[in-house]
C-alpha cells in the first residue's frame, strides 16, 4: 500500500507509529487546529476521562501518545504518535487492541451534541490563553514573538496563535467538531511504522483497522513563502522593556533566495554557531567576554535568519558592529575553505550518530515521503559538493533587514 | 550485546562501563560530587565557608582555564561534543563522540586534572557567568524557587546552584583552590563510559593517564549543615509577572534515618503515591478540574535534600486558597489504590524494558543509582518483584507531613 510505511530495524526495543492527516492551512483555521489535538489527546468515546484514558493506555502498553498539528510552510499535518514495546521485550503485548485503541483515538472522540465536549473546548482556550500571556512575559519569548511581528509584512511568519489570540473567542464545539471532521474523521491517515515489526504482520494490522475507501488527503507541499528583502536600509528597533536583562537580535533576509539554497543556510548556521566553529561564540565570549550566550535561528522557509545575543545593554552595539565584522570574515575564500572543511567531517559523524536514535528514523521516513525535508542521506550528500563560493555567494546576499534592541529598564 | 563493567582505582576513581555495541557513538560523562549546595567543608581540621555558585563557576573554570586553555575548543578539533552542568549536587563534564574517544578521554581527563589557577583567569570566567545568572532572572519562576528554599530552610543557605552576582563577585582564588582540592579528588569522582567502545583499552587509557599523576589524598571534606527540623517560614508571598496566581505546598520530611537503600525504594513509593493522589488519574485532580479550580495539570515532585524529603504539589488557579487546602487535605486522606499502584507498576516495567534504545537515559539513570543510592546497577524488570503494595502503605504511611510550607506567586500589579 502506497501510504503504509514501514521501516524494520532489529536495533530498537520500542515501536514508533505515526499516522499522518495533511490539510490545507488556512489563516482563519489557526486557532481550531492549535486546539484541536488537545481534544484528541486525552480522551475518547469509549474512554471519556482522562483517568480512564490513561489507564487503558497502560493497560495497552502504551509508552507514549501524542497528538500534534505541525505547519511546514503553509502545508498542514496532523499526526498521531504512538509508542510501544515490541513484542520480544514485553510478551503479553497485544498489537490487535493496540490498533483498535489508536482508530478509536483518531475516528471515535469524546463527542456531545455534534461538538466537542464544551468544557473541554474552554479549558484548552484558557490553557492556550495562559501559555501565550505567560510567553511575552519572558525575554527569549517576547523577542520570539516580536521579531514575527516586525519584520513580516506579508502575513505569513506571525500565522500563529501568538498572533491571533481573537481568535480563539470565535471557536465553538460544533465549529471544532467540523473541522476534525473535515481534515480527520473522513479522511484515511498516512502510516509510518519503526521498529523490530513484521512489515507483513503490521500492513495486515493496517488494512484491517484503516478504512482505505475513505479519502487520502493531498498533501499541499507548499513548503517555502519567502519574504521578500524590502529596504536598502535596515530597520532599528529599540524597545525598553520590564526585564532583568537585555538582547540584540539581527535579523537577516537573502536576496534571490530559493529552495535550492536550503543546505547552503543550513551550514552558514553550523559555521557560525557550531561546536566545531564556534565563530559567534568566540568573537562575543572567548575573546571579548561580551556575552554568555549567541545563537542563531534560521527559519529558512521564511527567509528569516536571526543572530541572537543576550548581553548588557551596553554592549549591544559592539556586539552588533563584531557580528558584522565576523560575518564579513566569512568573504573570506581560504578561511571558508577552512570552515567548510571542518564542518562536513562533523557533518558525516554527525550523520552517523543520529542513527542511534530511533526517532530521527522515523523523521527521515516521513519527510521523505512527503518530500518536506531533506533526508540525512541526501542531506550528506549534498553538502559534501557545497564549495565555499557557495557559501561566500550566499553571505553577499544577505541583507540586514531589522536589528532589535530590548533593554532592560534601568534600576533606581 | 550490553553489559556493565565496575572498577574502583587505586586513586579512588570509580570507573562504569557500559558497552552496547548496537550503538554507533559513545558517551562519557565524568562526574564529581560537588554542586550547588556544598559551601562548606574542612581542611587540616579547619572549616571554611564559600560564597553561594562556586561549584559552578570552578566547571567554568575547568572548562575556559585548565593546561589545556579552552576544553570545548579542543574537543571540537576532533568533532567531539562536550560540555558541562552543574546541579544542586554534582559537576558533570560530558561529550559524545563516534571515532575520538581516545582523544576526548585524554583531554577530559587532563583538563580535569590541570586546572591553572590565576587572577587573570578567574576574572575572565567570571565576567559570561554574571550574564548567564541575569538570563535567569527574567524566568517567571526565578523568584519563586529562591523563596521557596528560603521559606523550607533555616540553616541550609542554597538557594539556587548558580548563585548570585554579589556572592560570585566575592569568590577568591583560595576560594575556588580549596574547593578543587576537597572536592576534585578521585575519591569523589566517577567515570562512566557507555556505547561502542573497546573496555580494555578504554581502562588501558584512563589507567595510564593516571600514572602521571602522583596520587591525591584526601585533603578535606564536606561539611553537613545541621539543618532545622521545621520549616523556616509557613508562607510566603513571591511577586512575579506570571499571567495567573500559583501556589504550592512543600513538604520537609526529616529522612535521616533512612538507609541508601529504603531512600530508593522511597523514591519510587513516591513517586507513585504522587501520580495517585495528584496525576492526571487521581480523584483529586478531577474533582479539581470540575470545579474550575485549575485548568492546567497539578504539578508535583520529590528530591532528597540532605536529610530530607522534599515533596511540592501546586498549580496555576484562580482560587489558590481552595487549591492549597485541598491539597493539604489530599495529604491528610490519601488514596491507596492497590489495581493502580500495580497499573503504575506495569507501566514502569515496560518503560525499563526499552530504556536501552537511549545511551544517554541509560547513564543518566545509572549514574543516580551509583551516586545517590550505592546501587551500582541498573534497574532492571526484576527490581520491580521487591515493589509491594503493602509495602508502599507502610512507606507512606511512616512520613510525617505536617511539617509544610505555603508558596503563593502573587501576579505584579500592572
Amino acid at each position: 500500500m502506497k501510504n503504509i510505511n514501514i521501516k524494520s530495524t532489529k536495533k530498537f526495543q520500542t515501536i514508533f507509529m505515526s499516522f499522518v492527516f495533511p490539510f490545507e492551512e488556512k489563516e482563519e483555521d489557526i486557532a481550531k487546529y492549535c486546539i484541536l489535538p488537545s481534544l484528541l489527546m486525552y480522551s475518547n468515546y469509549k474512554y471519556k476521562t482522562e483517568d480512564s484514558f490513561k489507564k487503558a493506555k497502560i493497560k495497552n502498553y502504551i509508552l507514549n501518545y501524542n497528538v500534534r498539528s505541525q505547519i511546514i510552510g503553509t502545508s498542514g499535518y496532523f499526526t498521531f504518535n504512538i509508542a510501544i514495546p515490541n513484542t520480544h521485550s514485553i510478551k503479553e503485548l497485544n498489537l490487535k487492541n493496540i490498533f483498535s485503541f489508536i482508530k478509536d483515538c483518531i475516528y471515535k472522540p469524546n463527542i456531545i451534541n455534534k461538538g466537542f465536549i464544551p468544557t473541554e473546548v474552554k479549558r484548552e482556550i484558557e490553557i492556550v490563553k495562559l501559555k501565550v500571556q505567560n510567553k511575552e512575559k519572558e525575554l527569549t519569548g517576547f523577542l520570539d514573538l516580536l521579531v514575527p511581528r516586525t519584520i513580516d509584512d506579508e502575513g505569513i511568519l506571525k500565522r500563529s496563535i501568538y498572533n491571533n489570540i481573537d481568535q480563539l473567542k470565535k471557536i465553538t464545539p460544533k465549529n471544532l467538531y467540523q473541522f476534525y471532521q473535515k481534515n480527520i474523521q473522513t479522511k484515511c491517515p498516512y502510516i509510518f511504522i519503526v521498529g523490530d515489526v513484521s512489515k507483513k504482520e503490521m500492513t495486515d494490522l493496517c488494512l484491517k483497522y484503516f478504512d482505505l475507501n475513505k479519502e487520502l488527503a493531498i498533501p499541499q507541499k507548499s513548503y517555502y513563502h519567502f519574504l521578500k528583502v524590502k529596504q536598502e536600509k535596515p530597520n532599528i528597533i529599540k524597545l525598553n522593556k520590564d526585564f532583568k536583562e537585555s538582547a540584540i537580535s539581527l535579523c537577516f533576509k537573502f536576496e534571490n533566495i530559493s529552495p535550492k539554497d536550503q543546505m547552503n543556510v543550513y551550514l552558514l548556521k553550523r559555521i557560525l554557531s557550531s561546536n566545531v566553529t564556534h565563530l559567534l561564540f568566540n568573537k562575543l565570549r572567548t575573546e571579548a567576554g561580551l556575552v554568555y550566550s549567541v545563537d542563531t535561528i534560521n527559519r529558512f522557509r521564511y527567509n528569516v535568519f536571526e543572530i541572537v545575543a543576550y548581553a548588557n545593554k551596553d554592549n549591544l552595539d559592539v556586539i552588533k558592529k563584531k557580528v558584522l565584522e565576523v560575518l564579513d570574515e566569512l568573504k573570506n575564500p581560504i578561511f571558508m575553505a577552512d570552515l567548510l572543511k571542518k564542518i562536513v567531517a562533523d557533518e558525516k559523524l554527525l550523520k552517523i550518530g543520529e542513527k542511534d536514535y530511533q526517532i530521527n528514523i522515523m523523521d527521515d521516513l516521513i519527510n521523505d515521503y512527503f518530500e518536506s525535508w531533506i533526508n540525512s542521506k541526501k542531506q550528506l550528500s549534498l553538502i559534501k559538493k557545497i564549495k565555499e563560493k557557495d557559501i561566500i555567494n550566499l553571505v553577499n546576499r544577505m541583507k540586514l533587514d531589522t536589528c532589535f534592541y530590548v533593554m532592560e529598564m534601568d534600576n533606581e | 550485546m550490553s553489559k556493565l563493567y565496575k572498577e574502583k582505582l587505586a586513586n579512588g576513581l570509580n570507573i562504569f562501563l557500559y558497552q552496547d555495541n548496537n550503538k554507533h557513538s559513545t558517551q562519557v560523562k565524568f562526574v564529581t560530587k560537588f554542586g550547588g549546595i556544598n559551601q562548606d567543608f574542612m581542611i587540616d581540621n579547619k572549616k571554611y565557608h564559600v560564597p553561594s555558585g562556586i561549584a559552578h563557576l570552578l566547571e567554568h573554570y575547568i572548562c575556559e582555564s585548565s593546561s589545556l586553555k579552552e576544553l570545548i575548543q579542543v574537543m571540537a578539533k576532533k568533532q567531539i561534543k562536550f560540555n558541562a552542568s552543574t546541579s544542586m549536587y554534582l559537576t558533570n563534564y560530558y561529550f559524545s563522540t563516534i571515532n575520538n574517544l581516545e582523544y576526548g578521554l585524554k583531554n577530559l581527563l587532563k583538563a580535569v586534572n590541570t586546572p591553572v589557577f590565576s587572577e587573570e583567569n578567574l576574572k575572565r570566567v567570571k565576567a559570561p557567568i554574571y550574564q548567564e545568572l541575569k538570563m535567569h532572572e527574567d524566568d517567571i519562576f526565578y523568584e519563586f524557587g529562591l523563596k521557596e528554599y528560603e521559606a523550607l530552610f533555616k540553616n541550609i543557605q542554597f538557594r539556587n546552584t548558580g548563585g548570585f552576582r554579589e556572592d560570585v563577585e566575592k569568590i577568591t582564588l583560595d576560594d575556588i583552590k580549596n574547593c578543587y582540592k576537597v572536592f576534585y579528588n578521585p575519591h569523589n569522582e566517577y567515570l562512566f563510559v557507555g556505547g561502542n567502545f573497546n573496555k580494555n583499552k578504554v581502562l588501558k587509557i584512563i589507567k595510564d593517564f593516571y600514572k602521571n599523576f602522583d596520587e591525591k589524598t584526601l585533603e578535606g571534606h564536606p561539611l553537613k549543615i545541621k539543618e532545622s527540623s521545621s520549616v523556616n517560614k509557613k508562607e510566603i508571598l513571591v511577586e512575579s509577572k506570571a499571567s495567573q496566581e500559583y501556589v504550592e505546598i512543600a513538604y520537609k520530611i526529616d529522612v535521616s534515618n533512612y538507609s541508601k537503600k529504603q531512600l530508593m525504594k522511597l523514591d519510587y513509593y513516591l513517586c507513585t503515591f504522587l501520580d495517585m493522589n495528584f496525576g492526571i488519574t487521581s480523584s483529586l485532580y478531577s474533582e479539581l478540574v470540575d470545579k474550575k479550580i485549575i485548568n492546567t495539570s497539578l504539578n508535583y515532585d520529590s528530591t532528597f535534600i540532605e536529610d530530607f524529603c522534599i515533596i511540592t504539589i501546586g498549580s496555576f488557579s484562580k482560587k489558590i486558597n481552595v487549591l492549597a487546602k485541598k491539597i493539604k487535605d489530599k495529604i491528610k486522606n490519601p488514596d491507596f489504590l492497590k489495581e493502580e499502584f500495580n497499573l503504575f507498576k506495569k507501566e514502569d516495567m515496560a518503560k525499563v524494558a526499552i530504556r536501552a534504545d537511549n545511551l544517554g537515559n541509560m547513564i543518566y539513570q545509572l549514574m543516580n543509582n551509583v551516586i545517590f543510592y550505592d546501587y551500582p546497577y541498573f534497574d532492571s524488570v526484576d527490581d520491580f518483584k521487591d515493589f509491594k503494595f503493602k509495602e508502599f502503605q507502610e512507606y507512606i504511611n511512616k512520613l510525617d507531613f505536617t511539617n509544610y510550607t505555603t508558596i503563593i506567586m502573587k501576579k505584579t500589579s500592572d
